[in-house]
């Protein structure tokens, strides 16, 4: 049967939301007119977009902008006044024909500045980690009644173009999870992949589990399948109150392909050897994160909507990097360096083959973590405290202005001075370029119409090319 | 013209701002509902009086009439029972509560009853708790034989009233035990580990708050909370509790004798740590230090003579300059200040702190406190003495500067003519605090728990934060529902058995899932609980009902737990309690990935294939038909129609399979491998359903 034909003709409302927000009333994408029946399949978005999906590069942990984007020569003079502040030794110069200015420790990516759209000005609202990363990508800090994912938002507002392939994929764990969409209907829920042995975040080789049957013939399978969903649907006969019903008949219908298309995409055996190379795959200090940036273009080409790409944990040789990850509290100017050596050259390398595949265009890959980082730490510690006034991220293809730096902060990064881009502008930016207008994709929940970005947020237009 | 008045104008409107904005602000802190003492309020008056079983229903019904519904027709008996089973055991409906209740005239209350007093029941609630408590085995243990675990299970089964099950966790190893000795209780708030030792108090006062008070206590730890009446003085107050309490091993805390001992050692080395610091000795610190540098010297020079350390005399000789610099420094100094090199106080200065050194020296081994967080297996809280006054600013840690701040509750519930605990007990205060918490008037701990029942019965709170009711939280939705409970709650001697009761017997609870309303009166109803919520099964009931349904009674097989991996894997995909996380509520999501288990886990396999060879030794059972009606009332709770046994009976007769492909099963008493094969396809496809993985 065709499941994605159920949920549209079976526009059900939810029921299981979370905190009471409770359930589904009509629609605002109906009132809207976004489309005429809002379910999993994909749909025009709003308006002309720029981009048609996004690949995100989650550095959570919180990169130093210092030693990356936004060189601040003035913190070598306070080192030496002041034993809390770290020195800035890593050296920054022009690239491109831009002259956007990268630091020596981001080499490859500096190639293509004149691609990236750098923003140094992100403002958030929060300094703890779980609730600057929860910010970021609900804008909600303390989840007090926890809320759905701007990958969530997206695949709400644009449903799934592939037929085999989740819309939705974290490739590793990440913190909000986009596995529970909370009061957005159940379709819209990603798929986080965890690693093989359940290790902390950031490790490496996230794997679809369970994506084969060893016992079964495909013919076997889907006649178990049709048994399965004439179950269901039988069962479903006068319910209409819990929208996970109709989720999961779509999600055993899904994963049956999944077998094959995930097996396709997740496997880079078939890649040549140059790209290898180019992704950094042979090296240790590169192959994790390599993986998986390939493994999210292979997914992009196959119409996946919104990727999630987390960072990747330096292997166990490199154990004090391995333990702080880009959470540089403590030797920033060590530990730094191989944060960005492991994720430099696969960055570049996906950002190259976007390119040359045509995919740039359309795909908008964005960099970044909950935060960045201050000028110093504790005395003797020679980090990086967190710092969310004042740090960069930076957009690539998908209708953004290459080779242009938004926005600037203090003398020590400590906070912006001029053309500040909150998180919440981050996202309503983020859903313009995706032809989706942050006011009016709009969800009905506890009585009122919620939006990804509150009551606030502004378009940036100025990184629009 | 005088500038004066104007100052004092202005001055006087200052203070008249400051006056008003202070009081404005505390009369609103105090008048939160949830600081306002439980009040027993008045049934409302329904209109369709004769739906309600009690008066829990009058108070749903009013909120309902208010909106111009009526309630949602009653579950069907199926409903409930398979609703009601798991609901309270976690488990679906065993085959003699079936035939025993699936006739409607059959009384609930007693279903209900042996459920209630079945041991899955503890097993079940026991494990919504554990959520609150970041959970995980001890080193050493696992879930089966975890000591917390089983005390909490135990508790829930025998229905120890929430009061002591709450100081227990508290202060349980300062109440009388049975033996009239200090009792021994693995402590929610310590044994349930800290992340860290460095953090552990800031964890303590964070599971305090959240799970035992309701209040996010941790926001104060750095400034004056932001949204709640909680300053930092309360934060660090609070604290001291904490930091007036050790942890130590078990064995050691058995042996009475050396544990006074210690204590008593522990009371005259403190004496001795504020002599050295004291007039006279605490100038003579400069001399001993001086003569301990000295020393030093002779040793490195002692090592210059010997020859195993020659390749590093260069090393030394660099010391030996440096100290012999300081060694000027100080001497120069010593001078200045005209302290004698052999002034008695230099000898009693040495002895006090030669003695400080001893005792550290003695029971470094036993006493580690902090250090044994971690590592032994078996661990619990005990009051060291003599308790902390207060706290004070300590290196690295962010603390109120200045006075240490006495032990106290935090004022706006306790008020601020409470008395300091160090002039009411000696101990840490923690008792007190238990106590205090558990005195039936206290405005949040019944509420709290009242609310977290009524969550896990009907699937949301009657206020959804589950663990802040604070301005932070939400208001409740039905106030006086809440108040009404939480009072029975208390008169009924804290019975969450009871509770559990009430609420399952309501008409309320026993509404159905699903009516047919436009989608803004089903959201109206779900806000008013005018419409049962489905629910997903938690994953601790997905490998609890495969493990129980995959055991044959009948085939003399022993019982084993549920393979380790497979909770695992589950666990991660279908929302399991993430164990370094308190939390309150789980999500319960829907996706492929769960899908792709259901099709293709090796541990799906497995649990069709030994159902599978159950149904075929079960003597009972002589068909096809009997077989798959048998499965129906395993995984569903209910008969299956003759649609669906024909329809099972020519699957498994298409059921394409080549005989020789498959291998011989090791299990003697499995069928013959191709009826084995399409019977395992057949009970997957079950199992993976929906029917299966909601209750309605």
């Amino acid at each position: 049967m065709n499941a994605g034909e159920t949920l549209i003709t079976r526009r059900t409302a939810l029921g299981h939301a979370v905190n009471g927000v409770g359930a589904l009333t009509l629609t605002s994408l109906l009132q809207n007119d976004l489309v005429a029946k809002p379910g999993i399949d994909a749909r025009a978005a709003q308006f002309a977009p720029r981009a048609k999906r996004v690949i995100y590069l989650w550095m959570s942990g919180g990169p130093s902008q210092i030693d990356t984007f936004d060189p601040k020569p003035d913190i070598n003079k306070l080192a030496k006044e002041k034993p809390n502040v770290t020195e800035a030794p890593f050296q920054f110069r022009e690239h491109g024909q831009s002259g956007t200015e990268v630091s020596e420790l981001l080499p490859h990516i500096a190639h293509h500045v004149d691609d990236l759209c750098v923003i140094r000005s992100m403002q958030g609202d929060t300094n703890t980690h779980e609730h600057a990363q929860t910010f970021t990508f609900t804008g909600v800090a303390q989840n007090k009644s926890p809320v759905p994912t701007l990958g969530n938002w997206v695949v709400y507002g644009l449903g799934c173009e592939s037929k085999n392939l989740p819309a939705l994929v974290s490739l590793g764990e990440m913190n909000p999870s986009p596995a529970e969409p909370y009061f957005l209907p159940a379709w819209t829920a990603g798929v986080m992949l965890r690693n093989k042995d359940k290790q902390k975040p950031g490790e490496e080789e996230p794997v679809v589990p369970n994506l084969n049957n060893a016992w079964l013939t495909r013919e076997q399978q889907r006649r178990q399948l049709d048994l399965i969903q004439r179950l269901n649907r039988s069962h479903l006969q006068g319910r209409t109150t819990d929208d996970r019903l109709n989720a999961r008949i779509e999600s055993f219908e899904r994963a049956f392909r999944m077998q094959v298309e995930a097996t396709d995409a997740f496997d880079i055996s078939g890649e040549t050897e140059a790209t290898k190379t180019a992704y950094g795959l042979g090296q240790a200090e590169t192959a994790g994160y390599a993986e998986r940036c390939m493994i999210a273009r292979r997914l992009a080409e196959r119409d996946v909507r919104f990727i999630v790409v987390p960072f990747s944990r330096p292997p166990k040789s490199q154990a004090l990097a391995r333990m702080f990850g880009w959470d540089s509290h403590e030797q920033n100017n060590e530990l730094t360096p191989i944060l960005c050596k492991r994720h430099d050259q696969p960055i570049a390398a996906l950002l190259a083959d976007l390119k040359q595949r045509g995919m740039l265009e359309d795909t908008l890959v964005v960099w970044g973590g909950e935060f960045g980082r201050t000028a110093g730490s504790r005395v003797g510690k020679r980090g990086r405290e967190h710092n969310c006034n004042g740090y960069t991220m930076f957009l690539a293809g998908g209708g953004v202005k290459g080779g242009y730096t938004h926005g600037e902060t203090g003398p020590t990064a400590n906070g912006v001075v001029r053309d500040k881009v909150h998180v919440h502008d981050l996202n309503a930016t983020i859903l313009h370029l995706l032809g989706l207008d942050h006011e009016k994709l709009t969800y009905r929940a506890g009585g009122k119409d919620v939006r990804l970005t509150d009551v606030y947020g502004n378009v940036i237009k100025e990184l629009f090319a | 013209m005088s500038l004066l008045p104007h100052i004092r104008s202005v001055a006087f409107f200052a203070l008249a701002l400051a006056w008003l904005v202070n009081e404005g602000w505390a009369e609103k802190a105090g008048s939160h509902w949830a600081f306002q003492p439980v009040k027993r309020p008045v049934v409302p008056k329904v209109q369709n009086g004769d739906w309600a079983k009690g008066d829990l229903d009058r108070f749903i019904l009013a909120r309902l009439e208010e909106a111009k519904l009526s309630p949602a027709p009653q579950a069907t008996r199926v409903e409930l029972l398979r609703r009601i089973s798991f609901a309270l055991t976690g488990l679906p409906p065993a085959a003699e509560y079936l035939e025993k209740y699936l006739d409607p005239k059959t009384d609930l209350a007693s279903y209900v009853d042996s459920l209630l007093a079945s041991p899955e029941f503890g097993e079940h609630w026991g494990r919504h708790w554990l959520d609150h408590v970041r959970f995980r085995p001890f080193g050493g243990k696992n879930l089966s034989n975890d000591p917390y675990r089983q005390w909490v299970t135990r508790a829930f089964n025998e229905d120890m009233p929430y009061s002591l099950f709450l100081k227990m966790q508290i202060a349980g190893d300062l109440m009388p035990g049975p033996d009239g000795a200090g009792e021994v209780h693995l402590d929610g708030m310590v044994a349930v580990r800290p992340f860290s030792l460095k953090n552990r108090h800031t964890d303590q006062l964070d599971l305090l708050g959240r799970t035992f008070m309701g209040l996010s206590l941790f926001c104060a730890r750095c400034h004056d909370h932001k949204h709640e009446p909680l300053s930092r003085r309360d934060y660090y107050a609070l604290q001291g509790l904490f930091e007036s309490s050790r942890v130590v091993e078990l064995p050691y805390l058995k042996d009475k004798k050396k544990f006074d001992e210690y204590t008593k050692g522990l009371v005259e080395k403190e004496a001795n740590e504020k002599k050295l610091k004291a007039a006279p000795l605490k100038d003579f610190g400069r001399v001993v230090q001086l003569m301990d540098l000295r020393e030093r010297i002779e040793r490195e020079q002692a090592k210059l003579k010997d020859p195993k350390e020659a390749k590093n005399h260069d090393k030394i000789r660099k010391n030996i300059e440096k100290f012999e610099k300081d060694d000027a420094k100080r001497t120069e100094e010593i001078k200045k200040r005209k302290l004698s090199m052999d002034a008695p106080e230099v000898a009693e200065y040495r002895r006090v702190r030669d003695a400080i050194r001893a005792f550290d020296a003695t029971w470094k081994d036993v006493f580690l406190f902090d250090a044994f967080v971690d590592q032994a297996d078996a661990k619990m809280i005990v009051d060291a003495r003599p308790p902390k006054e207060g706290v004070i600013l300590k290196p690295g840690e962010q603390a109120p500067q200045g006075e240490p701040v006495p032990r106290r509750f935090p004022v706006v519930l306790a008020g601020d003519q409470q008395q300091p605990l160090g002039k009411v007990t000696r101990q840490s205060g923690r008792l007190e605090l238990a106590e205090w918490l558990t005195d039936g008037q206290h405005p949040i701990t019944a509420r709290l728990m009242v609310n977290r029942i009524w969550y896990y019965l009907l699937g949301e709170g009657l206020t959804p934060s589950l663990s802040n009711l604070g301005h932070s939280g939400q208001p409740p939705t039905h106030p006086l529902l809440l108040d009404y409970l939480s009072d029975e709650f208390v008169q009924n001697g804290w019975s969450m058995k009871r509770l559990i009761r009430s609420i399952v017997l309501s008409a309320t609870y026993q509404q159905s899932s699903e009516i047919k309303a436009n989608p803004d009166e089903i959201e109206q109803r779900l806000k008013r609980f005018g419409l049962a919520r489905v629910k997903r099964l938690e994953v601790e009931s997905i490998w609890r009902t495969l493990n129980l349904v995959e055991y044959n009674p009948e085939g003399n097989e022993q019982r084993r737990p549920a393979p380790f991996d497979m909770v695992r894997e589950l666990e991660g995909l279908f929302d399991g309690a993430d164990s370094s996380l308190i939390v309150p509520r789980r999500a319960a999501s829907i996706s492929s990935l769960q899908a792709l288990f259901f099709l293709n886990s090796p541990h799906i396999k497995t649990s069709a294939q030994k159902i599978a060879i159950r149904l075929h030794n079960t003597q009972s059972l002589t068909d096809d038909p009997a077989r798959i009606g048998q499965a129906y009332r395993w995984f569903y709770g209910r008969e299956s129609t003759p649609e669906e046994l024909a329809a099972g009976v020519a699957f498994l007769k298409a059921w394409p399979g080549d005989a020789a492909k498959l291998p011989p099963n090791r299990n003697k008493n499995a069928p013959e491998p191709v009826v084995l094969a399409r019977w395992q396809a057949y009970l997957q496809a079950l199992l993976a359903t929906n029917e299966f993985l909601f209750i309605h």
